[in-house]
């Protein structure tokens, strides 16, 4: 049972409004966010183009030529659209995710060029690290950044890291990064500011699956590590 | 075969109007940059408003029409060539026999070239949308040397000599006027009023390091009163996000989902195919306004365009 946080509303262009929860990172949010999403989704009016969930917030990107006559006001339609879908959500039971998806991790320095430098900042072993980052189960909090792109979290203090201040120009696929407490992995070759821990060769996207995506939120996702061989054979 | 890349330009793709209803799975939307200029060309053609075109860059690429073709250029200012001597002008339905080549000589303005064919072309679909995902290389064409294009269905009626229709349209967009129209974002009250004041009287230039994902600016640079982080929330085209080096990057088509900086404005829908035409070194200014004016503009816009398709429709229906 569940009761619907406190949101702003505010207008993200002239064809989209967000409900934001806060700036917070926090899973019972997150589940209301995810609830109200599919809530949405089910019905999807035709003037809207996308329903976005992030960590607390979620985003209606509409089309503003569907409403006809000035007299009608997107603004009220969205936010009543939202209204109404919390209305439905409120207590009722959110599932929570009954499997564990495990995922192996080669941490090993040739493939993670942070590897070395974030246990010496933090003032930890490689060990300790593979330990901290694999005895957790990460919530997928929500995809974006890159299609298939899963951002999760919390990652341990000890070796929560902030991101690069400038970006890396190429990011190997299958590249599992830490940025501030969250974690992911790259789907795909790409720029990218996260610190490099390991890599894993499970494919994250396939673009012509049913569910393109291998993490979605409310996902639980355990790492594991695997040595050097295991990864290239 | 129905039109081959004989050479290839900058970058072109085929683009539709974008690949909505996918963002939550951070698949980006894509799409033409300039709307207007895709509608025009589509209209003179008689297709369906949102019916996938070639998105064209500088230098542009050569084209060989291997069949008889209906075809219009609309977008950039450029020189257009059949067999380096026919010069076909933007905005214009031209009937083209097989076995002619079409050629960019010369680009005065703008950044974008759009090529609509009559009844459009067969690309591959992807999640609804034939537009062309660069990074992913999913749906549309990435079009280069050698690459074959077939039309959807080819031209009613046999075309016994290359011509150009006597009537055009225009396009609705004026170039010269450099000002970019947006409403304000969740963090523009972040910054303070001399702030806010050196954002609108500032004037910016388009960086180099502009594309498809956005466009970036050189300017005086302007930052919030305290530093801000975000946690990750959706963006939209026209987004303008505020970067740590206090200058404002605008989302183009190919932006990501979602983003971390703040967001201090949004240009309106209705300005961003002016923008999409604008090229690096070209400055802009921007202007606040209200979304109803914003919405308000779109519709203008909208309207104008429908008024050309129907135009258009009567017209090709009469030859």
């Amino acid at each position: 049972m569940h009761i619907f946080p406190a949101f702003e509303f505010y207008a993200c262009g002239d064809h989209a409004y967000t409900l934001d929860a806060g700036q917070q990172i926090n899973v019972d949010v997150n589940r209301c966010i995810i609830r109200l999403f599919q809530q949405i989704q089910q019905q999807k009016p035709s003037y809207i183009l996308d329903i976005i969930p992030a960590y607390s917030s979620i985003t209606i990107v509409y089309n503003p030529l569907s409403f006809t006559g000035s007299d009608i006001n997107p603004e009220t339609i969205i936010h009543q659209c939202f209204t109404d879908a919390i209305q439905q959500t409120e207590n009722t039971t959110i599932p929570k995710s009954s499997t564990i998806i495990r995922i192996p991790v080669c941490y090993h320095p040739t493939l993670a060029p942070d590897l070395e430098s974030l246990c010496h900042q933090q003032q930890i072993d490689i060990d300790t690290l593979i330990t901290l980052h694999t005895q957790k189960t990460y919530r997928v909090f929500m995809n974006g950044f890159l299609p298939g792109f899963a951002y999760m979290g919390t990652v341990d203090g000890r070796i929560a890291t902030p991101r690069h201040a400038s970006p890396r120009k190429q990011v190997p696929a299958g590249s599992v990064g830490i940025a501030g407490h969250q974690t992911g992995i790259y789907p795909f070759e790409s720029p990218g500011g996260w610190q490099l821990i390991g890599r894993t060769s499970v494919s994250l996207f396939n673009p012509h699956s049913d569910n393109p995506c291998l993490l979605k939120p409310g996902d639980e996702v355990q790492f594991y590590s695997i040595p050097l061989e295991i990864f290239y054979s | 075969m129905s039109i081959r890349i004989i050479k290839k330009g900058l970058l072109d793709t085929i683009q539709d109007t974008g690949r909505y209803g996918y963002q939550h799975l951070g698949i980006n939307p894509t799409g033409v940059m300039d709307i207007v200029s895709m509608r025009l060309a589509n209209a003179l053609v008689g297709n369906d408003e949102d019916e996938a075109v070639i998105e064209m860059h500088w230098p542009a690429p050569v084209i060989k029409f291997e069949k008889d073709c209906c075809f219009a250029i609309s977008g950039a200012a450029v020189i257009a060539q059949l067999d380096k001597h026919f010069e076909i002008p933007l905005n214009r339905t031209v009937f083209v026999k097989a076995g002619s080549q079409l050629s960019f000589q010369k680009k005065s303005a703008g950044a974008r070239i759009y090529l609509a064919v009559q009844n459009g072309f067969a690309s591959s679909s992807w999640l609804n949308s034939n537009s062309t995902h660069i990074q992913l290389n999913e749906g549309g064409q990435s079009l280069t040397t050698g690459s074959v294009l077939h039309y959807k269905k080819e031209v009613s009626h046999a075309i016994s000599e290359t011509k150009i229709a006597s009537w055009y349209v225009q396009s609705p967009v004026d170039l010269s006027d450099k000002t970019i129209h947006f409403i304000t974002g969740k963090e523009w009250p972040l910054l303070d009023e001399s702030m806010k004041a050196q954002f609108i009287q500032n004037l910016y230039q388009i960086d180099n390091n502009s594309n498809r994902m956005g466009y970036r600016f050189t300017g005086s640079a302007i930052y919030p009163t305290q530093p801000t982080e975000l946690i990750s929330t959706a963006v939209t085209k026209g987004t303008i996000q505020l970067l740590p080096n206090g200058l404002p990057l605008i989302l183009m088509a190919d932006h990501q989902t979602t983003g971390g900086y703040p967001r201090i404005g949004h240009v309106i829908s209705a300005d961003i195919p002016k923008l999409a035409q604008f090229e690096p070194g070209e400055t802009i200014q921007f202007k606040e306004v209200s979304i109803t004016e914003a919405h308000r503009r779109l519709r203008e816009l909208d309207l104008y365009l429908k008024q050309m398709e129907i135009a258009c429709k009567l017209r090709i229906s009469d030859r």
